[in-house]
């Protein structure tokens, strides 16, 4: 393999081609018009423009893609996460045109990308999943009634949907028609797919997930899992690896769990499989996401190695080469999704220029970044503007140098996560551990930090009153 | 005349100080424009960044974040007691974008009757679709947007009567 | 020691109080600021110095000895705006109704000195009820004395009188001597004699404010050259307009930084109708020159068919005068060419060049233009133009017809530039007119005497209704067009920055007053 055309962009971007350099293989970069000077064009090999600003119209144009990477006779292409990463057409696309696709096989895309077919899929493998029903909803009445017998709270799912978009908590049954028309059109707009299933809705539970690699060999390992439960509106904003409630056990139980999920589907390279753990200790099979996640790096640091690389060999043909018993989990390892989101308006997005935008370096600190000073935080794509992985040799080491990260992370120009992120990992529920996915709901407002700002505020102005008393005292002169 | 002064900070915050507040403050300059400060025993870095006497404005840095001070003293006070400034707020008569997007769908019209938090239209941005309920009760005068326009935080969308 | 301090500072707490605090209170409730409060607020923060502070009245008649406050009803003194030297004084209306006496007088008289000898504008805050009887024929000195050094600081430093309260009887006459004169609507009047004395003597009922508010001398008399909504705004106006002038005769005014451009403006290639009697708003054409948002309009209501005011063109400041077409076409008048030629000579005195824009069908014709003196006035603006040293650019944009042609800053009376758009009609009269009379045989010969007219007319029309006859003679130095303008004129002017012109030697000409 000697070319990889990454079909994405910012953090994600550069970070598959790092890997790809470490291994001496080319890069070639796309970018849409609002992107020409983004850092993962300038970082590539070779570059090409596939488009205008929107996703729609530059990298959502698979056919465009697999044109630019003929032309370039490329080898293979990385999807990385979110676009078409999970877009079983565009792998089949890519592997007609005879170029490898750095992923699973389309088939295994198009089984897990259906929830109610991954279900259906995994059903043989007596995994635990959530009480629910088993086919997309058509009829809301039908589907109210279904609701009303599993019991609400009940959560809507979009039956395409993913990295928790597609998803409505109906607390009565008095919301049920709204949320139900919001969800489908919501998924519609988003997907492309209406289809909505409802399952019951767990209060009080964690979200932990188990990174998988399969090779064409039959190896299929996990390296441990990722609790994802800090979320806000079910996405992510704080994952840790490892959890800080699995024993070695139900650690080994969840992840022969994930192998055999992985090869239900006839599954290849890297995945991630979704639990839901509540809090007595059960485990329910959610969902399977047939890519390289957002957070696949507090996995590396736990486990010491490069999942890119493994995505990489695999695609090549190779064998895994570790084997599951020689996999240790050493240290504690952290990630703070950095997005440009006002986080004390709702998380509402923050659109502006960067005009102070400073990477916090040092011992156990790891940036996986795609913006630089200066740029522009554009409309068009996701507000993620890097993420902030910290290591250490504990849990609470790793907290510490998270929290001098943050500090030493300068960014103005917009609002970011990153006064949350304090908030969350000064928490006393998150450094004890114990919290689940209803911790931001429960613990967070707006106001906290507010009043933090308002007493900070309070300096401000003293000191400025202060220094304005002894301007007045400054002879000034006619100029 | 009293020697009070209104700070307002970041047009967010604001506070009633006099001589008397500054004089008490725990600070010590660390360099020019650099402050160490003690406030109920926790520490604050402080830097002023920018100042406007004229203007009677300054930046000022505090533990990291950037806030802008804006100083009024009496005199200013006063004129706005006055009431110099044209015309008296009302009850929220514009509804603004919060934030920057598409608009996908308006589902009032010029004239109708509305009441608190009915659905007034959908804004979607960054792929998420957000509905913005009506501030109050009221009726629509004029509406400044059309389905597909492209706003930023800020604009205009729904003026009530 | 101390003893002597706390004397000094019980004094100056006096004098700030000036007539006291339920007095300053009352301004409060008719929505003034006090006289401490203006200058405060318009001067640069911490700049003021007062002079004269403790001066006191000397007059004992009428029981007058009994009461005494210090600084005697006006603030004098210097301070900056927004950093250049200014000298400024404030009546005080609480203290004797900020009526004017000997040492009142004195104390103006000072300040308006050290600005002539300093060469810093003159500010003066209007806001008395007139002379202040118990001083007699000492106060009617007082304003003698200050009309005097007005006029001996006329054309040395530029002069601003802000009206914010009553200035009746004599006490108008400085305002009306100084370059600029500012009003605040509803709690301004001017007038020489009040509405009582005009009941009994004409038998007249009318209010303060229709003889002489703010609205009044803005529209009718022209007294005014601006009008604002409130104390505030007032002072404000006051600073925006200080930013286009200099400090003295002897100085230009300061440029503010620009970066220049291509400087094309496509949006003046359609402000000119098809047709040719169709109007325009000049005001269009005027921003399509200038720097954006830098125009100051004086006299904005007042002979709305001529503009005038200053503005930005690359940072320098400009005064402008322009035709303006949506108001009787556009016509000289009186009252048009008053107002324009006040203009041109303060331009002239300030070092301030000069951009005439040109749309004039002529003079306005009727009974009472003639019997006012149209021809005294409108010789007034010739007269002005052609005496004007500044830089003078000419821009016609439409007609120029006429006499009024020679008038608005034709090549002949002086101007350094002259440019014409290809819209431009330079001619004698307007082609109905002329057509009427020079073929006036053939028209009346012709059967059909409407269709013969229009058919000269358009004959006439293509020959002479353009700007190509007086181009071929030099009249007109380049037709550009119109959204070339502002890069022209940035030009010019750059040009003719070092302009020097030589005057004969006299005394002053005698123009036509």
């Amino acid at each position: 393999m000697k070319k990889i055309l990454v079909a994405n962009r910012g953090e994600i971007a550069i970070r598959v081609m790092k890997t790809a350099q470490k291994m001496g293989i080319k890069t070639v970069a796309v970018y849409s018009t609002a992107d020409r000077n983004s850092p993962h064009v300038k970082y590539a090999d070779e570059a090409v423009w596939i488009g205008e600003s929107p996703s729609n119209k530059s990298y959502l144009l698979g056919s465009k893609i697999i044109e630019v990477a003929k032309v370039l006779n490329v080898d293979a292409i990385h999807p990385g996460y979110g676009f078409l990463s999970e877009n079983a057409e565009f792998a089949d696309e890519v592997e007609k045109n005879n170029i490898i696709f750095i992923g699973p096989k389309p088939k295994s895309i198009e089984i897990m990308g259906s929830k109610l077919a991954a279900k259906e899929a995994v059903l043989k493998y007596n995994i635990p999943m959530v009480p629910g029903v088993d086919h997309a909803i058509i009829d809301i009445e039908e589907a109210k009634e279904t609701a009303k017998l599993i019991g609400f709270p009940i959560l809507i799912k979009a039956s395409a949907g993913g990295g928790g978009k597609g998803m409505r908590i109906v607390e009565k049954e008095s919301d049920f028609e709204t949320q139900m028309n919001r969800a489908i059109s919501e998924a519609v707009a988003a997907f492309g797919d209406g289809s909505v299933f409802i399952e019951k809705y767990v209060a009080s539970s964690r979200h932990i997930e188990i990174q998988i690699m399969a090779d064409s060999h039959g190896n299929v390992l996990y390296f441990f899992e990722r609790e994802c439960s800090i979320q806000r509106r079910h996405q992510k904003v704080i994952e840790e690896a490892p959890s800080s409630v699995l024993t070695p056990e139900i650690r080994k139980k969840m992840g022969e769990a994930a192998v055999l999920v992985a090869k239900s589907c006839d599954y290849l390279g890297a995945g991630t499989v979704e639990f839901l753990y509540d809090e007595n200790d059960n485990f329910y099979f959610l969902e399977m996401n047939t890519r390289l996640q957002v957070e696949h790096p507090v996995s590396e640091m736990i486990s010491g190695v490069d999942l890119v690389e493994l995505q990489i060999r695999v695609a090549r043909g190779e064998a895994l080469a570790i084997k599951q018993e020689d996999l240790k989990i050493k240290g504690h390892a952290l990630e703070l999704r950095v997005y440009a989101e006002d986080c004390m308006n709702d998380f509402l997005p923050s659109v502006g220029l960067l005009d102070v935008y400073q990477l916090p370096t040092g011992e156990g600190i790891r940036v996986d970044n795609g913006f630089e000073q200066g740029m522009d935080v554009p409309i068009f794509y996701d507000p993620m503007l890097s993420k902030l992985i910290t290591y250490g040799k504990s849990r609470e080491e790793a907290i510490e140098i998270m929290l001098k990260a943050i500090d030493k992370y300068k960014i103005e120009g917009v609002e970011t996560t990153l006064p949350f992120g304090k908030f969350v990992f000064e928490h006393e529920a998150f450094r004890s551990g114990k919290f689940d996915t209803n911790f931001v709901k429960k613990y967070y407002s707006p106001e906290v930090i507010v009043d933090q700002k308002a007493k900070e505020a309070e300096i401000a102005a003293l000191i400025a009153l202060k220094q304005y008393f002894e301007d007045q005292k400054i002879v000034r002169l006619p100029n | 005349m009293s020697s009070d002064f209104k700070v307002k900070v970041n047009d967010t915050f604001e506070f009633d100080f006099n001589t008397e507040n500054t004089s008490k403050l725990d600070s010590v300059s660390v360099e020019k424009n650099k402050f160490h400060i003690l406030q109920k025993n926790l520490p604050y870095k402080a830097e002023i960044i920018c100042s406007d006497f004229n203007q009677k404005k300054y930046t000022v840095k505090v533990n990291n974040n950037i806030y802008q001070v804006a100083i009024s003293n009496p005199l200013d006070i006063l004129i706005k007691e006055l009431g110099f400034g044209a015309g008296i707020s009302k009850v929220i008569q514009l509804l603004k974008a919060p934030m920057p997007g598409l608009i996908l769908e308006i589902n009032v019209e010029v004239g109708q009757t509305v009441k608190e938090n009915d659905n007034l239209l959908i804004l979607t941005a960054m792929k998420m679709e957000n509905s913005l309920l009506s501030p109050r009760d009221g009726v629509i005068k004029s509406i400044a947007i059309n389905v597909g326009d492209s706003v930023i935080k800020g604009d205009l969308l729904i003026e009530f009567e | 020691m101390e003893n002597k301090i706390k004397e000094l500072n019980d004094k100056i707490a006096l004098a700030s109080l000036g007539g006291g605090l339920k007095r300053i209170q009352k301004q409060h409730e008719k929505k003034r600021l006090s006289a401490r409060e203006r200058v405060d607020y318009l001067m640069d923060e911490g700049s003021f110095e007062e002079i004269g502070m403790l001066v006191t009245h000397r007059t004992s008649d009428f029981g007058m000895d009994k009461e005494i406050y210090y600084g005697d009803g006006v603030i004098t003194g210097y301070g900056t705006i927004n950093g250049r030297l200014v000298y400024i004084f404030a009546q005080d209306f609480t203290v004797f109704g900020g009526s004017l006496s000997e040492t009142h007088a004195e104390k103006i008289c000072k300040v308006m000195e050290m600005a002539v000898k300093m060469g810093a504008p003159m500010i003066g805050l209007n806001d008395s009820g007139g002379a202040r009887i118990q001083e007699g024929v000492r106060s009617l000195g007082g304003y003698a004395d200050i009309f005097y050094r007005n006029v001996q600081a006329s054309g040395v430093i530029p002069q601003i009188s802000a009206i914010m309260g009553p200035c009746a009887g004599g006490a108008v006459y400085s305002p009306a001597m100084t370059d600029f004169t500012m009003m605040v609507e509803g709690s301004s009047y001017m007038f020489v004699t009040g509405p009582n004395v005009v009941k009994a003597v004409t038998n007249e009922t009318v209010t303060s404010e229709e003889l002489g508010g703010a609205i009044a001398h803005s529209t009718k008399s022209g007294v005014a050259h601006i009008v604002s909504g409130n104390d505030q705004e007032c002072l404000d106006d006051l600073k925006r307009l200080l930013s286009y002038l200099p400090q003295s005769n002897k100085e230009t005014p300061a440029k503010l930084p620009y970066v220049l451009d291509d400087e094309i403006r496509m949006k003046l290639a359609a402000v000119i109708p098809e047709s040719t009697n169709k109007p325009y708003d000049m005001h269009e054409v005027i921003s399509g020159i200038i720097d954006t948002d830098s125009f100051y309009e004086i006299h904005k209501n007042f002979a709305e068919n001529i503009i005038v005011g200053f503005a930005r063109l690359a940072g320098r400041s400009v005064g402008i005068i322009a035709n303006q077409p949506l108001f009787l076409a556009g016509v000289l008048g009186v009252r048009s060419s008053k107002k324009a030629a006040r203009f041109t000579r303060f331009c002239d005195c300030f070092n301030i060049p000069l951009i005439v824009l040109v749309d004039v069908p002529g003079f306005l014709p009727g009974t009472d233009q003639e019997w006012e003196g149209i021809i005294i006035h409108g010789a007034k603006l010739l007269y002005a133009l052609s005496e004007a040293t500044v830089p003078r650019v000419t821009v016609i944009t439409r007609k120029a017809y006429g006499g009024a042609y020679d008038v608005m800053n034709s090549k002949h009376i002086g101007a350094d530039m002259n440019f014409a758009w290809p819209t431009a009609e330079i001619a004698v009269m307007g082609a109905k007119g002329a057509s009427e009379i020079i073929f006036k045989k053939e028209i009346s010969d012709a059967e059909d005497h409407e269709a013969k007219l229009l058919e000269k007319e358009n004959e006439y029309a293509e020959l002479f209704a353009n700007p190509y006859i007086a181009a071929q003679r030099g009249f007109i130095d380049e037709v550009i067009l119109p959204q070339d303008t502002r890069r022209k004129l940035i030009k010019a002017f750059s040009m003719l920055e070092n302009k020097v012109s030589v005057t004969p030697n006299r005394k002053h000409g005698n123009i036509p007053l």
